[in-house]
């Protein structure tokens, strides 16, 4: 009936466990040093993972259209757009490809 | 009872007027959380201290709230399921990542264990956290730590270790400011959600790469000045088109970030201006 539901409720487990383990654990332990330093790393691959090579395929006609659109984001966030500010300049990239192809 | 000073000096006297006037000035029991939560204890005065700090996560986080709600349309979510996922779920990129995953067939589990990968961080942000937040007037039991630790997000995080002397450094302090950008994260989403109606068909085919506009966005500033990270970025790609190849897509993700963020005990320790 509403098949959003389960996947919502367990995404929120996923994001509200890792928050709520150190108000249960107390404040006596500390993660080892390298499983932070690993930690550190996870938002850089993460949103890495998420850019490439999904982006080729948001226009499953031609990666042309994504190759657009992040070259026109990455123009942007080196110009120091917020993020965005980056998002929209690839929409308008992505539809000039479009409308051009 | 009688509440007049007493006249004459008499020590009988003397102690009925002072056990008078504490009766006077004790508050009654009713009034006396009340009191304690307004006044005394300033508690109402840092949970406003913390609102206020709020208000820069606020600004950053409306129009990137807005944008989850117009592609959650884009996606196919119902606004009430943008609503709630912006209520209860909680994360910037990992809601965005769900969506991207939702729109390519991903399912479910590899949804929730990539988002649960990409929140781990937040383990180490609240063991350094919590010990900070000096709990003056409240006590700090399990309840209050629970609430104030679901609301931390990276950037309350870092405006409470960051913002002016650490005044918002209390449970008080700390529930203005995860309240303001909680709110404004779902408000946001619902309004994005609710003008996705508005946006012109032409630009709806276009709208698909919106995502990754949004997470290069959010990469270029995080790497700039950090080739450690921009290495640890580009070496997820790499392993995410390998693992493309041999696993199914949710979990290629998953082995991305999980090879990916290994990376980082290759390349020297530090920011990376020296790597």
């Amino acid at each position: 009936m509403l098949p959003e539901l389960p996947l919502i409720l367990g995404l929120s487990a996923a994001t509200a466990i890792p928050r709520l383990l150190p108000a249960f654990l107390g404040e006596r332990f500390q993660p080892p040093k390298a499983f932070r330093r690993w930690l550190d790393a996870v938002p850089f691959a993460a949103l890495g993972g998420l850019i490439f090579p999904g982006i080729l395929s948001a226009d499953p006609n031609t990666p042309l259209t994504g190759l657009a659109a992040g070259a026109a984001a990455l123009a942007a966030s080196m110009l120091r757009a917020p993020a965005y500010g980056a998002a929209v300049a690839s929409v308008f990239a992505a539809a000039l490809v479009q409308a051009f192809l | 009872m009688n509440d007049e000073a007493p006249e004459g000096a008499n020590l009988r006297g003397f102690f009925h007027y002072l056990g008078s006037a504490q009766a006077r000035y004790t508050p009654r029991p009713q009034f006396h959380l009340l009191r304690r939560i307004l006044l005394s204890d300033h508690t109402l005065q840092r949970f406003l201290l913390g609102l206020r700090a709020s208000f820069p996560v606020v600004v950053g986080y409306l129009p990137i709230a807005f944008s989850f709600g117009l592609m959650s349309h884009e996606g196919g979510l119902p606004l009430w399921a943008a609503a709630l996922m912006s209520m209860i779920v909680y994360t910037g990129a990992g809601q965005f990542a769900a969506l991207s995953m939702l729109g390519m067939g991903t399912p479910g589990l590899e949804i929730v264990m990539a988002v649960l990968f990409m929140n781990l961080r937040h383990v180490v942000m609240n063991l350094a956290l919590l010990p900070k937040l000096a709990a003056q007037g409240l006590r700090f039991g399990l309840g209050l730590r629970a609430l104030v630790s679901l609301g931390v997000t990276d950037e309350t995080f870092a405006v409470a270790l960051f913002s002016g002397k650490g005044e918002v450094l209390t449970p008080a302090g700390m529930l203005g400011l995860n309240l303001g950008a909680w709110a404004s994260w779902w408000i946001g989403s619902v309004a994005g959600a609710w003008a996705a109606g508005l946006v012109p068909k032409s630009l709806n085919a276009a709208m698909a790469v919106m995502l990754y506009g949004l997470f290069i966005g959010l990469l270029v500033p995080a790497v700039r000045g950090n080739r450690k990270g921009l290495l640890i970025a580009l070496g997820a790609m790499g392993v995410h088109l390998a693992a493309r190849q041999v696993l199914a897509p949710g979990w290629a993700l998953v082995a991305a970030i999980l090879l990916g963020a290994s990376l980082t005990f290759l390349l020297p320790e530090g920011d990376g201006h020296a790597a």
